[in-house]
C-alpha cells in the first residue's frame, strides 16, 4: 500500500492537480480549476495522435494474437517434451534490456544493416532499402517486443485445456478445424484476453519504439506526452493528454473484458 | 461376424507394449468388458477401438470395415470418458447436441432427440444448466447422453463409474445395463472392478500386461478361470500346487490323499488346483462330498453374511473359507472340510511364472 501510494498515486495525484491547471507557473497551489487544458486538447494535432496510437495498439495486438495463438498451441499441445525448452526460448529475449533489443533490432534494419548488406551482396537489390523509419518499423519493433506478453497467457490457457475434450469433439464427429472453433478457441477465450490487454494497454503508451525505429509519420501518444513535458515544458496540457489517455484505455479495457467474459463462468 | 474385432493388435508406447498381440471380436448388442489392473493395455485397446491410439500392428474391424486409418471423427463409434470430458463452456443441452450439430442435424430434429437422451438417462428437464451444477453421477449421465445421443453401432465407457462413491455406482451399474437393453447397442466396458465386469457383461476379457488372458462369460471366467493371474484377480481362492495322477485325480502337495476332479482335468502334468473359499465346506460331520479332509481351525473372522475361516491340512496347507456364520466353529478345533470335484478346477503353470 505504502508502496503504491508513493509510487502510484501521489504521481496520480500531481499529474491530475497538473491537468485542471489548479498548480501555476510559481508552483503554487492554484484553488480553481479549469478544463482549459482539456478544451485544448482538440484543437491540436492530439486527437490524431491518439488515433495513430489506437491503430497502431491494435495491429500490434491482432498480430501478436495471429503470430501467438498457432505458437502457443503449438508448444502446449504438440510441445511434448521439449515444452518447457520452448517456452524458455520465448522467455530468454526477457532477460536482455529491452532498449538493448530494439537497438539490436536497428542494427538488422539499417540502411547498413544485415538485411541490406546481404542483399545488395547478392545483388537482389541495387540500391540499399529504406527499412526504418517509418510506420511498418514500429509495427515490427513493437510486436517483436510484446509477442511474449501475448504467447504467455495465451500458454496457460492452452495449457489447462482438457485434451480429452478435443478427443470427445473428434468421438462426436468434429474434425479438427469444428474441434478448434467449438472446443479450442471458446476455451482459451481468457487467454486471448489476457494476452490482448498485456499488448495492447503498453503498446498504446509506446514511446521508445516509435522514437528509436520511427520517424514523423509514427508520432505517438507516448512521444507526445514526452514531447510535451521535457521539450516544451507544457506540464498542464501533458498532464491532461496523459489524463485522457488513462481514461480512454480503462474504458476500451473495460469493455473488452466484458465481451471476453460473456456468458462465461470463472470455472476453467 | 463381429461389430468389432482386433486381430493380433500391438501397440506400443517407446519400450513399452501396452498391447500385445491382442485378439478380439464383439457380437452386435452385446455388453463386452476389459478387465484388469491399472497399466494392463485395457484403456489403449479401447483408444484403438475409439481411433485415439492407432495399432503398430495388427488389424482392427469395424463391421467389415479394416478401421486402423479411420480418424475418430468418421468412426460411428461414441465413447464415454473416464473424467467425462464434458465441454464446461456449454450448457447440458449443448453438450449433449454437439454431436448432432456437428452431423448437421435440423434444429426441431436436435431439440426432440436430446430431450429423449436426457429422458433416457433419468435428467428430464436438465437441459438448461450448466456442467458445474451438476453432481458427479448427474454429470456421468450427461456424459453418457452425450455419447449416445447419435446412436453409435458401438458406445465405448472407459472406467466411466471410477469417480463415483459406492451407492451410486451401484445404482449406476444398473441405469446402464437398463439404457444398453433399451436401446441395444454394443457396449465396450473398460473397468478394474471384478464386481463390475460380473454383474454387467454378457462377456468379459481379463487384461494383463498387455495381454489377453481369457474371455468368456462372467461364470465361465470365475468358475472355469484358465490362468493363475485369472483366478487371483477376479474373486478369492485357494492354490493348491500339484500334478497329474490318476484318471480323475490330482495329487496335491501337502494333502493326504489325492484330489477327485473332473475327468480331463488331471492331464496336467504340473499345475495348481484353484477352489473358490465359498465352495468349500466345513463342520465336523461333514459327509458326502468328493473329497473330505480333516483340518484343524486356524482362525474365524466374523463379516456379517459369512464367517472368513482359515483352516489347515496337516501341518502347513492352509485353505480359506467362507462358511455360514451359523455353523458352529472354535479355534483349535478339529473339523473336516470338504469340496465337489465339480467345484475346484486345475490350472496350467504358466511357463513365465
Amino acid at each position: 500500500m505504502i508502496y503504491l501510494g508513493v509510487f502510484f498515486f501521489a504521481p496520480f495525484a500531481i499529474v491530475l492537480l497538473y491537468a485542471f491547471g489548479m498548480v501555476d507557473l510559481l508552483r503554487q497551489f492554484e484553488p480553481v480549476p479549469t478544463l482549459e487544458y482539456f478544451l485544448e486538447f482538440f484543437d491540436s494535432v492530439a486527437p490524431s495522435v491518439f488515433g495513430r496510437s489506437l491503430l497502431m495498439a491494435f495491429a500490434t495486438t491482432v498480430l501478436c494474437l495471429l503470430l501467438g495463438y498457432p505458437m502457443s498451441y503449438y508448444i502446449a499441445v504438440k510441445g511434448g517434451r521439449r515444452k518447457e525448452t520452448l517456452m524458455l526460448l520465448v522467455i530468454i529475449p526477457f532477460w536482455v534490456s529491452f532498449l538493448l533489443r530494439t537497438y539490436a533490432l536497428m542494427t538488422i534494419l539499417d540502411v547498413n544493416g544485415i538485411i541490406n548488406v546481404t542483399l545488395l551482396s547478392f545483388g537482389l537489390i541495387s540500391q540499399p532499402l529504406n527499412l526504418m523509419y517509418n510506420m511498418q518499423a514500429v509495427l515490427l519493433g513493437m510486436v517483436y517486443n510484446y509477442l511474449p506478453f501475448m504467447i504467455l497467457p495465451l500458454y496457460a490457457s492452452m495449457e489447462k485445456l482438457d485434451k480429452s475434450l478435443l478427443e470427445a469433439a473428434g468421438s462426436l464427429g468434429a474434425g479438427p478445424t469444428r474441434s478448434f472453433l467449438h472446443v479450442t478457441l471458446p476455451l482459451t477465450r481468457s487467454g486471448v484476453g489476457a494476452g490482448s490487454i498485456l499488448v495492447f494497454v503498453p503498446a498504446v503508451g509506446e514511446f521508445i519504439i516509435p522514437q528509436l525505429l520511427g520517424g514523423t509519420e509514427s508520432f505517438m501518444i507516448g512521444n507526445l506526452v514526452w514531447t510535451l513535458f521535457l521539450k516544451a515544458r507544457n506540464l498542464w496540457f501533458g498532464s491532461s493528454v496523459s489524463i485522457i489517455l488513462i481514461a480512454l484505455v480503462v474504458l476500451m479495457v473495460a469493455l473488452y473484458m466484458k465481451y471476453i467474459t460473456r456468458g462465461e463462468e470463472m470455472t476453467i | 461376424m463381429f461389430e468389432v474385432e482386433l486381430i493380433d493388435v500391438i501397440k506400443r508406447f517407446g519400450t513399452v507394449t501396452a498391447v500385445d498381440h491382442v485378439s478380439l471380436g464383439v457380437k452386435k448388442n452385446e455388453f463386452y468388458s476389459f478387465l484388469g489392473p491399472s497399466g494392463c493395455g485395457k484403456t489403449t485397446t479401447l483408444r484403438i477401438i475409439a481411433g485415439f491410439e492407432e495399432p503398430d500392428e495388427g488389424i482392427l474391424k469395424l463391421g467389415q470395415i479394416v478401421a486402423n486409418d479411420i480418424p475418430p471423427y468418421k468412426r460411428n463409434v461414441g465413447m464415454v470418458f473416464q473424467h467425462l470430458a464434458l465441454f464446461p463452456h456449454m450448457s447440458v443441452f449443448d453438450n449433449i447436441a454437439f454431436g448432432l450439430k456437428m452431423a448437421k442435424v435440423g434444429k426441431d430434429e436436435i431439440r426432440k432427440k436430446v430431450e429423449q437422451s436426457l429422458e433416457l438417462v433419468g435428467l428430464p428437464g436438465f437441459g438448461d444448466r450448466r456442467i458445474h451444477q451438476l453432481s458427479g453421477g448427474q454429470q456421468q449421465r450427461v456424459g453418457i447422453a452425450r455419447a449416445m445421443v447419435k446412436e453409435p453401432g458401438v458406445l465405448l465407457l472407459d472406467e466411466p463409474l471410477g469417480p463415483l462413491d459406492l451407492k451410486i455406482r451401484q445404482h449406476m451399474q444398473f441405469e446402464l445395463k437398463r439404457i444398453q437393453k433399451q436401446v441395444g447397442t454394443t457396449f465396450i466396458y473398460v473397468t478394474h472392478d471384478q464386481g463390475e465386469a460380473l454383474t454387467m457383461s454378457d462377456n468379459i476379457a481379463v487384461m494383463n500386461n498387455g495381454r489377453v488372458e481369457q474371455i468368456g462369460s462372467p461364470r465361465e471366467i470365475y468358475d472355469k478361470p484358465e490362468t493363475q493371474f485369472v483366478a487371483n484377480f477376479i474373486g478369492e481362492t485357494n492354490f493348491l500346487d500339484g500334478s497329474h495322477g490318476r484318471l480323475g485325480e490330482f495329487m496335491c502337495k501337502g494333502l493326504p490323499h489325492a484330489v477327485v476332479v473332473e475327468v480331463g482335468e488331471e492331464r496336467t502334468r504340473e499345475g495348481v488346483l484353484s477352489i473358490r473359499p465359498e465352495r468349500v465346506s466345513i463342520g465336523p460331520d461333514l459327509k458326502g462330498l468328493d473329497n473330505l479332509f480333516d483340518a484343524r481351525v486356524d482362525d474365524i473372522v466374523y463379516q456379517g453374511s459369512h464367517v472368513a475361516v482359515s483352516a489347515r491340512i496337516g501341518d502347513d496347507l492352509t485353505m480359506k473359507i467362507r462358511a455360514n456364520p451359523a455353523v458352529p466353529l472354535k479355534i483349535g478345533e478339529k473339523t473336516r472340510i470338504g469340496w465337489n470335484k465339480t467345484d475346484a478346477t486345475v490350472i496350467r503353470l504358466e511357463k513365465s511364472a
